[in-house]
């Protein structure tokens, strides 16, 4: 009998350890630094985003804080209150500390395109976390997007409502000013139209408009089935309540960072846009990467604040500049970093692979999400 | 109304000396002569020689003397009990509570014969018991919650001691056995333990009764205990773990003295021998005593010692602590036994019910046909030897053992050869989903065998659910694994044929080991207990577990990738591509996603192209790809 117990023990020891995978061996750190340059609104309005977006950068610091060579990792980080102005000033500043390796670059589209004149004389490789217009990676050897953009993103919202939901007449909202939203809507018609989807009205929505409760009337009239939103937070809230007050309670669908941004600045409206789609670069209930594993782990321990888009964007683009800096020998060494940067293939994100083709241009999946039971929840995935 | 003595001695000791002026005062008319105990030890032939009839109250002892001169000079007794001290005296006789009651009881005239139990000489008036006697040496009257928990805290002390005990009446039988204690008990409904006889037993009946109490394990203990405490008064049948001996004459012998307790009081040790002096005196019995006393009880000679351990029980049960599951010799359960011998011989029946099931089931299994099927697992004989190994492995009976093993060996052969003769004579093979769902054991599939195990074991040791052996036999389902690993001999791959047999091997592995155990707890551990069966079913379930294991995970990761595909989408050349019906299968070590392609518009062999481009980036494994397009109008 005893010596069963022991084969059973020594079975029972056997099988775990055998299941163990071995520890990473640690970097003995070489005592040199490389820099990542951060251009994030630290003040202003976007504020809140920039600071989620610092959140997801600093836990992919936490999880690889040394290049593989040993040589730390050290972020320079640049306010630029959300602004064309303080962005160029704070670009133009990086680019002249020789070492900084490359930038992340937390701005809206029209900030980014801004930047597109002056960014080859720069030559700092730039990658835009969160714009997704696709004129940002044109006319220029150094900005690479993160995200998909606004061809995809459009393309994929008219296919999963002609397609999927079966849906034949939209209205579509677009803010007037806004590159980035009216590219996107122009993006949903032009390939809806085709799908054989008709577009009753495209809504151009004024900053100050005070319309809105008769536009909502008409397009109910026109019994219009979904409204395709691609509009900021602020315009979907108003027309969500204007559409609550007519009675109304059409489908929605709005672009990415849309969620994110009523989770954080209209919490308590949220109730207003139940049941509305949107696409998104993320999902909250979609199996985890081993990436998004160890992500999690270190931002459960470190960050008190929200997981957002941002936050999300912010950690894989930490990771995918530091993984391009790392192929390149010379590790201040802009060329390479850039050339790198644009040769990202199949690397793990957070909720899928991300490769950056050598035109600048994300390949990754974009995400169908909906508000439910006053949280985001997850539809469908595209590849 | 009753009539009263016309005179009467009370003899006292000085704690009874207080009752002297009730008893002179009292209604009843009765001339009381004190007598001083002391007085009387001086001159007891003068004063004894003319009493018809005395009182007599004082200490256990003092009356015991009483009782003595009592039988010698014929006169009867009324008793005053000295409360609280004698309450269980005073209870045996059901005496009244109060001192007017006890003294009109004393002064009747109405004294009734009854027997005298001598042991070692000593006088018992209601009980004498050795060792340790749970819950049964206790009032009737007790809390039976309280009883209940004092009798769980002696679980953890009980111990089996060997008793020799030789009934001496119209003939004389010895009993060897093993008892935590035994109790002589003379009738009355007070005590818990005469309850257990009173049906049986009589102030008159010139018997004495004996109980032993032999719980062979702690389990047999609780069930004691819980049906002792919730058996009702008309309940004639005796506890399980009891046993119960009614002679006139018992001698009570143990391997060491033990100390013998005679109304509550040590006074001698082993060996004890006790005898019955048949209406030995006359006594002025409580009303309720007196009125049963008349309803004389048949006298017989009694001996109901199943429950308790003999033969090589009795090895076990040596001065031992009991142990947690019951164990039994062979005798006690010989139908038993001899139903899974028989169960474990091959026969024209099994052979016959072998071939027969693995037929309709290798049919059932090519007809994707479950109802086929479910006939081929009630028809299949295998669980019964199977049953009988378990046993054969529990009590080490190696015959056993052989002859099951050899009836299931044999059963496997026959399985396996048919399927794949059929298999060969077949044409047409196709891998159905019933045969498919016997390709991927799994934990879960252990679960059930052990489940079934246990159901087995129970079933087969209680006749009256035997009919629930066919739900036992389809739950676990031995003959269609045989005949999907005979198919994959027949179809020459030992994949298939290494998948559904690993599925056998769980079930005949799970249910030896649930069955094993199941005896076990239920108390067919032999008496010399052997742990080599019950370390070897263990060892081949450790084993076995380990393949299925692995298995389970698998079967969890891939249902995961199937339900997460049920939300994935391609976007390919600008063509919005929905997945449905995602499945993945594994087959010749290559991963095989299946799935429906909902689509608009018509593929190309470019769009397939990107497609299978695309599943090989986003996803690590490496996929055989088998998709079944279907258009949207």
């Amino acid at each position: 009998m005893k010596k069963f117990l022991i084969i059973l023990l020594l079975f029972n020891f056997i099988i775990p350890i055998s299941g163990c995978k071995k520890r990473e061996t640690r970097i003995p750190p070489s005592g040199n630094t490389v820099k990542i340059g951060i251009i994030a609104p630290m003040s202003g309005t976007e504020q809140t985003s920039g600071e989620n977006a610092m959140l997801g950068i600093q836990t992919a610091l936490q999880m690889q804080p040394y290049l593989k060579n040993g040589d730390k990792v050290e972020l320079i980080v640049e306010d630029n209150a959300g602004t064309t102005e303080q962005t160029l000033r704070a670009l133009e500043k990086l680019s002249r500390q020789e070492d900084i390796a490359g930038v992340l670059l937390m701005a809206k589209s029209k900030i980014v395109l801004a930047t597109v004149p002056v960014v080859d004389q720069l030559k700092l490789p730039i990658l835009a976390l969160i714009a997704t217009h696709p004129d940002i990676t044109k006319n220029n050897r150094y900005i690479a997007q993160l995200g998909f953009d606004d061809n995809f993103q459009g393309k994929v919202a008219a296919l999963y409502v002609r397609d999927e939901m079966l849906l034949d007449r939209v209205a579509v909202f677009s803010e007037e000013d806004n590159a980035h939203f009216s590219y996107l809507a122009n993006a949903f018609i032009r390939e809806y139209t085709p799908l054989g989807g008709k577009i009753i009205e495209h809504v151009i929505v004024e900053p100050d408009t005070t319309e809105l409760g008769k536009v909502l009337e008409r397009l109910r009239t026109s019994n219009v089935q979904l409204l395709y939103l691609a509009v900021s937070s602020e315009v979907v809230i108003k027309v969500a309540r204007k559409a609550a007050e007519i009675g109304w309670k059409p489908k929605m669908m709005g672009s990415d960072g849309l969620m994110a941004h009523i989770v954080l600045q209209h919490r308590n409206d949220i109730n207003l846009v139940e049941g509305m789609m949107a696409t998104d670069f993320y999902s909250s209930s979609q199996p985890k990467t081993e990436y998004s594993r160890n992500a999690w782990k270190f931002f459960k321990k470190k960050s008190p604040g929200q997981l957002t888009t941002y936050t999300a964007l912010g950690c894989e683009g930490t990771s995918i500049s530091l993984h391009a800096v790392d192929r390149c020998e010379n590790k201040k060494d802009r060329e390479c970093v850039n050339k790198m940067l644009r040769d990202t293939q199949q690397l793990d994100g957070l909720l899928g692979k991300i490769a950056i083709h050598e035109n600048g241009k994300a390949e990754r999946p974009i995400f169908v999400n909906i508000i439910k039971d006053q949280k985001m929840k997850f539809l469908v995935k595209v590849h | 109304m009753p009539d009263y003595v016309a005179s009467a001695l009370f003899v006292y000791t000085e704690e009874g000396s207080s009752f002297i002026e009730p008893l002179q005062h009292s209604p009843h008319g009765t001339i009381i002569t004190p007598v001083a105990y002391e007085a009387l030890q001086k001159d007891v032939a003068n004063i004894l020689q003319d009493a018809s009839h005395v009182v007599m109250s004082g200490s256990m002892d003092f009356l015991k003397e009483m009782v003595r001169f009592a039988i010698e000079y014929r006169f009867s007794i009324g008793l005053i009990p000295l409360l609280p001290e004698q309450k269980n005296l005073a209870r045996s006789l059901t005496l009244p509570n109060d001192l007017e009651g006890l003294i009109e009881t004393a002064l009747r005239q109405d004294a009734q014969e009854i027997d005298l139990i001598f042991c070692n000489d000593k006088i018992l008036f209601f009980k004498a018991s050795i060792g340790r006697i749970p819950l049964i040496d206790n009032p009737a009257r007790t809390n039976r919650l309280w009883m209940f928990w004092e009798g769980l805290r002696k679980l953890w002390k009980l111990r089996l001691l060997p008793f020799t005990i030789t009934a001496s009446g119209e003939k004389e039988t010895v009993i060897k056995t093993a008892a935590c204690g035994c109790m002589i008990v003379q009738y009355h409904k007070g005590s818990l333990a005469s309850r257990l006889i009173f049906h049986d037993s009589s102030p008159i009946d010139g018997m004495i009764s004996l109980v032993l109490v032999a719980p062979f394990s702690m389990i047999d203990y609780v069930r004691f205990l819980v049906h002792t405490l919730t058996r009702s008064e008309e309940d004639t049948t005796i506890p399980e773990s009891t046993g119960y001996i009614k002679y006139p004459e018992i001698t009570i012998e143990t391997e060491e003295p033990l100390q013998v307790e005679i109304d509550g009081e040590s006074t001698t040790t082993t060996p004890l021998h006790c005898r019955i002096l048949p209406g030995a005196i006359r006594f002025n019995l409580g009303v309720e005593l007196a009125e049963s006393n008349i309803k004389v009880k048949q006298a017989k000679e009694r001996i109901n010692i199943k429950a308790l351990p003999a033969g090589k029980e009795l090895l076990k049960a040596k001065n031992a602590k009991i142990p947690l599951f019951t164990y039994a010799s062979e005798e006690r359960f010989k139908d038993l036994f001899i139903a899974l011998r028989d169960d474990a011989r091959i026969g024209a029946t099994f052979i016959v019910l072998m071939l027969l099931s693995t037929i309709l089931a290798t049919t059932g299994l090519y007809l994707n046909s479950a109802s086929v099927i479910i006939g081929a697992m009630v028809l299949a004989p295998l669980m019964a030897p199977i049953v009988s190994l378990a046993m054969g492995l529990l009590r080490q009976d190696e015959n056993l053992i052989r002859r099951s093993i050899g009836t299931i060996g044999l059963g496997i052969f026959l399985a396996l050869m048919t399927a794949a003769i059929m298999t060969q004579l077949f044409s047409y093979k196709p891998v159905t989903g019933e045969m498919e769902a016997r390709l991927s054991p799994t934990v879960l599939d252990l679960i059930v065998a052990i489940t079934a195990g246990v159901a087995g074991a129970y079933t087969k040791s209680y006749r009256e659910i035997l009919q629930s052996l066919a739900g036992v036999a389809i739950a676990v389902a031995l003959v269609p694994p045989l005949a999907v690993a005979g198919i994959g001999i027949g179809r020459l791959d030992p994949e298939f044929f290494g998948q559904a047999f690993l599925l056998f091997s769980t079930n005949l592995v799970g249910i030896t080991m649930a069955a094993t155990l199941t005896f076990r707890v239920l108390g067919y551990s032999p008496a010399v207990k052997s742990k080599r069966g019950i370390s070897i079913v263990l060892l081949l379930l450790v084993l076995i577990t380990v393949p299925l294991y692995l298995s389970y995970n698998r079967i969890v990761k891939t249902r995961s990738f199937e339900q997460n595909w049920q939300e994935e989408r391609f976007l390919v050349h600008g063509k919005y591509l929905i997945i449905k019906n995602a499945h993945l299968s594994e087959y010749s070590n290559k991963d095989i996603l299946t799935m429906d392609i909902l689509a608009r518009e018509q593929l190309t062999r470019s769009d397939l192209a990107e497609l299978k481009r695309k599943i090989s980036y986003n996803f690590s494994e490496d996929l055989v790809i088998r998709a079944n397009v279907k258009y949207i109008p």
